[in-house]
């Protein structure tokens, strides 16, 4: 049954208020007969002029006034929630079971946590030359940087350098290693493995194509329609996947025995002990997700706290990370990884995203790590979060 | 002699002072006016229509020249995507049509879609948003913006939106972050009930108690004027009661003119199926925008007592205004 519903933000207003004004009250000058006509025109001009430039002041204040309190709201609105030091709705875990990874992991919402700023991996100055990364940022319309970025299992990173077009490949370490240009008009999406980058774009060739790690093209797969806008591209167990409205997932290679338009899966491929699996999320119509992964099957009560999930991911170990944005503006990322027959639970806060669009806020790579992008002034940073280095984010499961 | 110069002199001052005020106010009140121009009442259906026929036209900087009927011409910018598929204002659909886009006035950009300097205003979280709203970001001279269509499985915003130089507009799932902000044109009929102040009923009914003043002395008011009444100990009350269709929540809304003459105490009550709420409000601030006073769960038809709003001047400690309510079915 539904309750009654009353957002804490009842009644905060966006929109700065509308100008003030006073009403005048409505006054006359009695009219009486007097002898200094000259004198009295004197005054009467005098005292007009000073009533019009009285008012235009008045008028100049008002509407400075106004003009600063919009600034002010604006100020506030862009600032809400995106650099506070504290938030106040981390992820807390709660286990039912030692045993059997059936039962349900509960993610609450109900502690502090300090958000993590993570450590900068690397810097790209801003351009179109070697070592740097394109901008883009029109007057009416979408300012960005690069759309995408990959990490393999041996840490080397991919970035779809969307600007350029053109792929840009980093060493483990941040330092520049390669590029190679791309065919694709529109590429939004990329995923890399240990032998392959796939890129795909969505929107006008409605191509996905491979490439080796030299650049040479190896394969152009052509994209079925989806039901939904794409949401995320999969090279996991040497397949490459292309999932749409974080819902399903399309085989976009050649399935043994199959064709290709019978491969679509529900939720999305994650490593998993021989190969791989699927994770799902769905929300019910009290707002709670359900979440389905190979290492637990987790329930997370959104309410009002949660605007949406962000990130669904399983690494090499078998960890289950789950992303949300909270309606705060924070991202709140939860890894839940079984040891030994119960669970643990550690968590993050991570800045949300500001300025240009460098797709989605971060990735979590395969070893666990979480490759977090960031448009700055000087260029495009990539910051490495970790979670065993946040001291009070960990935590042994606690029975329910 | 000079006294009653002096006398003049002041009453000419004072005279010329309240002409001045007044031509500051309807300055001010210019732009406001100008933004609450009419435009067509619109179903949430016909903009994600419009919305899905300039899919895969070209980005158009300063453009927005394709006919949603035949799907035909050059694709729009950002704000271009947006005015033509709100309607704002009316004549752009077909001076565009016709090849006169030179004469457009006014051109919407960014910057007013984030100001709010049109037919349209700010939600005060996203998550109310609903198909047909719009997410706008806009800072340093430049923004951007994107028309809601749906949270997908995750709750993910999906979003129409045409890009930049070179691309296409698309159906995108996008992530947002929070230097978009959400608003929501006005005049939307199945995106909720709008009842005017009580004497310009509406899709509804309404009841007045006390005596009210209609006015437009002060602007950001919806529709043609206002309803004010200076605080009472006697009783007073507007009351907006919508013909609801159904049984269910809703978003309910009320907006006022603010100043400095207004209350600070303004009781409203919310008459729900499941017994009154009542809420104060300041309308010495926030004025000319929708204010949101939460979410009901109210009874299907015409039932005052339980599917209605109601704003007091009764033991208010100023002027209080009663414009408007707005009733959105909860998604």
């Amino acid at each position: 049954m539904r309750s009654m519903f009353k957002p804490e933000a009842a009644g905060k207003q966006v929109r700065p208020p509308g100008e003030r004004h006073v009403q005048p009250k409505q006054q006359t000058a009695g009219a009486q007969p007097h002898k200094a006509v000259g004198l009295r025109r004197k005054c009467i001009v005098a005292a007009v002029t000073l009533g019009f430039v009285a008012a235009a002041v008045l008028l100049i204040v008002a509407q400075q006034a106004f003009a600063s309190k919009e600034r002010a709201a604006e100020s506030q609105a862009s600032t809400t929630g995106s650099s506070a030091g504290v938030i106040a709705s981390p992820i807390v875990a709660e286990i039912e079971s030692e045993e059997d990874l059936q039962e349900e992991v509960v993610l609450n919402l109900s502690e502090d946590l300090a958000i993590d700023q993570g450590s900068l991996l690397t810097m790209l100055p801003w351009g179109e030359g070697t070592g740097q990364v394109g901008r883009s940022d029109p007057q009416e319309g979408l300012a960005r940087g690069p759309e995408a970025l990959a990490v393999t299992r041996d840490g080397r990173i991919v970035i779809l350098d969307s600007v350029n077009r053109r792929v840009v490949v980093l060493d483990k370490d941040g330092k520049w290693n390669s590029a190679f240009a791309l065919g694709l008009v529109e590429s939004r999406f990329l995923a890399a493995d240990e032998r392959r980058i796939a890129v795909a774009d969505v929107d006008v060739d409605r191509a996905c194509e491979l490439y080796a790690w030299s650049g040479a093209l190896i394969k152009r797969m052509q994209i079925p329609a989806l039901e939904q806008p794409a949401t995320g591209l999969f090279l996991v167990a040497g397949r490459v996947w292309l999932e749409s409205g974080h819902k399903q997932s399309v085989n976009l290679g050649e399935v043994p025995g199959g064709a290709r338009g019978d491969a679509v899966s529900s939720g999305r491929p994650v490593p998993a002990p021989g190969g791989f699996s699927w994770a799902r999320a769905t929300l019910d119509r009290t707002r709670d997700w359900t979440i389905e992964t190979p290492t637990a099957r987790l329930s997370l009560p959104g309410k009002t706290e949660v605007d949406h999930l962000v990130s669904l991911d399983v690494d090499e170990n078998g960890a289950a990370f789950v992303g949300a944005r909270l309606t705060s503006g924070t991202i709140l990322l939860a890894r839940v990884q079984r040891r030994e027959g119960s669970f643990s639970i550690s968590k993050l806060a991570l800045p949300e995203p500001s300025g240009l669009y460098v797709g989605p806020p971060y990735i979590v790579g395969a070893d666990g790590r979480v490759f977090r992008p960031a448009a700055t002034d000087a260029g495009y940073a990539i910051f490495v979060h970790e979670f065993d280095s946040v001291a009070q984010s960990s935590g042994e499961g606690v029975a329910r | 002699m000079k006294f009653n110069a002096l006398l003049s002199c002041a009453a000419s001052l004072a005279a010329s002072l309240i002409l001045g005020l007044a031509a500051s106010v309807v300055a001010l009140a210019l732009p406001s006016r100008a933004a609450a121009a009419t435009i067509p009442v619109m179903t949430r259906a016909e903009i994600i229509s419009r919305a899905e026929s300039a899919v895969g036209t070209a980005y158009t900087w300063g453009g927005e020249s394709w006919n949603p009927d035949t799907m035909a011409g050059a694709g729009p910018d950002c704000s271009g995507l947006v005015l033509k598929c709100w309607e704002v204002p009316r004549t752009m659909l077909y001076q565009e049509e016709d090849g006169v886009n030179a004469t457009i006035s006014p051109r919407y950009t960014t910057a007013e879609f984030y100001s709010c300097s049109g037919p349209w205003y700010a939600l005060s979280s996203r998550s109310q948003l609903l198909p047909g709203d719009i997410m706008v970001k806009h800072a340093n001279g430049s923004g951007h913006v994107v028309i809601y269509a749906e949270g997908d499985a995750w709750g993910y915003p999906v979003v129409y939106e045409a890009p930049y130089t070179g691309a296409t507009v698309r159906r995108a799932s996008r992530y947002l972050s929070s230097e978009y902000q959400p608003r929501r044109r006005c005049s939307l009929t199945d995106g909720g009930i709008i009842l005017d102040n009580p004497t310009a009923k509406s899709t509804g009914g309404s009841d007045v108690g006390g005596n009210w003043t209609r006015s437009t002395s002060n602007p950001g008011y919806y529709g043609t004027d206002y309803q004010v009444r200076a605080g009472t100990s006697a009783t007073a009350w507007a009351r907006w009661t919508p013909r609801l269709p159904e049984s269910s929540y809703y978003d309910v809304y009320t907006r006022w003119t603010d100043g400095w003459n207004r209350a600070s105490n303004v009781k409203v009550t919310i008459n729900t199926a499941w017994g009154q709420q009542v809420k104060y409000v300041d309308q010495r601030t926030n004025g000319g925008s929708w204010y949101y006073l939460g979410r009901y769960y109210m009874k299907a038809g015409y039932y005052p007592g339980s599917g209605s709003v109601a704003v007091h001047a009764t033991g208010a400690n100023g002027y209080v205004v009663a414009d408007a309510a707005l009733f959105i079915p909860a998604p």
